[in-house]
């Protein structure tokens, strides 16, 4: 096989991969929204039931949808633009689930001696 | 039949006819049965499901029934199809290792996507996603898998340890609890199901309005022109709604495909 068809397939599996990833932190995203707003609203109706206070409905959505908003940049974005900058060509390979960059995977693979080819089969 | 599609299909209904738009609404997604034994009723969307499930099953059969080293056309085919599945859905996701899960995500690519597509044939031209009780079957079989392989690759408590995000502090993690809780159990469900039926219905919802439109619009008359817009639109909505059909196929099992692999193998 020639060097472009293999480079070409390479291309179309880490596309087919990064494809993948964007799907399913996107819809991860799109999940802690939600169960942000519905968790918090929850608790803010069950505490405002109790106390008469039924202003603690809205400003229970308002908090968890603050608290899950903050922790999708804390999870997500800080990887995404540190990775840029810190890794290089790396930069926007991150890990599916935890978010973190290629790099930072790689070590985290490293540490429980998982070459990080084999884990990212 | 049911709605405003029996309305059009009565005939008579056109602009300056004195007859009202029969305006699609959720009354078109419920359909008279077709017989019933006791209190179940057997409707179109049964049979189409039903069909769609023949389909995938016959096609294949007839694929890999006699196996050949070179293949014929139906074989040329099916491959075609196992491998698209394999490198574009289950591979990015699962990789080598992952390659027994195939005949699942084929399977569910395959019959996701025949049930959308009906849609788009003149006659079947329902799409039985756009009815929800199909999808929750369907959402509840890879969550059951999801959380069988977490069990079983991790441990319970192994799986339930993974389930918290790598490197929160303690306090935050207090207030993650609610909703790492809501979003795994609930809302990962909810948007990998509703997505695939939200999608369905509103696309032939869309279709169903302006190919009725076109309909309504066809006198001689000004509307004629409208008519015509009215019939681009329904060209175009059908066209988009080819691409949609198999995107929600796509997206369902990749969903699923990497769901497998965060059970397999957790991320931390």
């Amino acid at each position: 096989m020639s060097d472009v068809s293999v480079r070409g397939r390479r291309d179309t599996s880490s596309e087919a991969r990064s494809r993948a990833q964007g799907l399913n932190i996107g819809w991860t995203v799109v999940s802690y929204l939600l169960s942000g707003m519905a968790a918090y609203g929850l608790i803010g109706w069950l505490i405002g039931r109790a106390v008469g206070v039924s202003v603690l409905f809205p400003i229970g959505m308002l908090a968890g949808l603050a608290i899950s908003l903050g922790f999708v940049i804390w999870r997500y974005g800080r990887n995404a633009g540190a990775g840029g900058e810190k890794d290089g060509e790396d930069g926007g390979d991150n890990d599916m689930e935890t978010g973190m960059s290629a790099a930072a995977s790689r070590r985290a693979s490293h540490r429980r001696g998982i070459p990080r080819e084999e884990k990212s089969r | 039949m049911t709605g405003a599609v029996a309305a059009a299909a009565g005939g008579g209904c056109h602009i300056f006819s004195g007859c009202g738009f029969p305006a699609p609404g959720l009354q078109d997604f419920i359909w008279k049965p077709i017989f019933t034994i006791g209190s179940f009723e057997f409707t179109k969307p049964m049979l189409l499901a039903i069909l769609a499930a023949l389909i995938v099953i016959g096609f294949f059969w007839a694929a890999f029934r006699k196996p050949r080293l070179i293949p014929g056309r139906t074989q040329s085919l099916g491959e075609m199809a196992i491998l698209a599945v394999r490198d574009q859905i289950l591979r990015p996701s699962l990789g080598r290792k992952g390659d027994s899960y195939l005949p699942f995500l084929v399977s569910l690519f395959f019959f996701i996507y025949v049930m959308n597509v009906m849609e788009l044939i003149p006659l079947l031209q329902f799409p039985v996603t756009s009815r929800i009780g199909f999808v929750w079957p369907m959402v509840f079989i890879v969550y059951f898998l999801y959380l069988y392989l977490g069990f079983k690759h991790q441990g319970a408590w192994g799986y339930l340890k993974n389930m918290i995000p790598p490197g929160v502090p303690a306090p935050v993690l207090i207030i993650l609890i609610p909703v790492e809780l809501l979003r795994f159990f609930v809302f990962q469900p909810f948007t990998l199901g509703v997505r695939l039926f939200g999608n369905m219905f509103a696309g032939h919802l869309l279709l169903t309005i302006f190919t009725i439109a076109t309909w309504y619009l066809l006198t001689l008359s000004v509307g004629l022109l409208y008519a015509v817009g009215s019939f681009a639109l329904a060209i175009f909505i059908f066209v988009l709604e080819t691409l949609v059909t198999l995107l929600q196929a796509f997206i369902f099992t990749t969903l699923t495909a990497t769901y497998i692999a965060s059970s397999v193998e957790p991320a931390h």
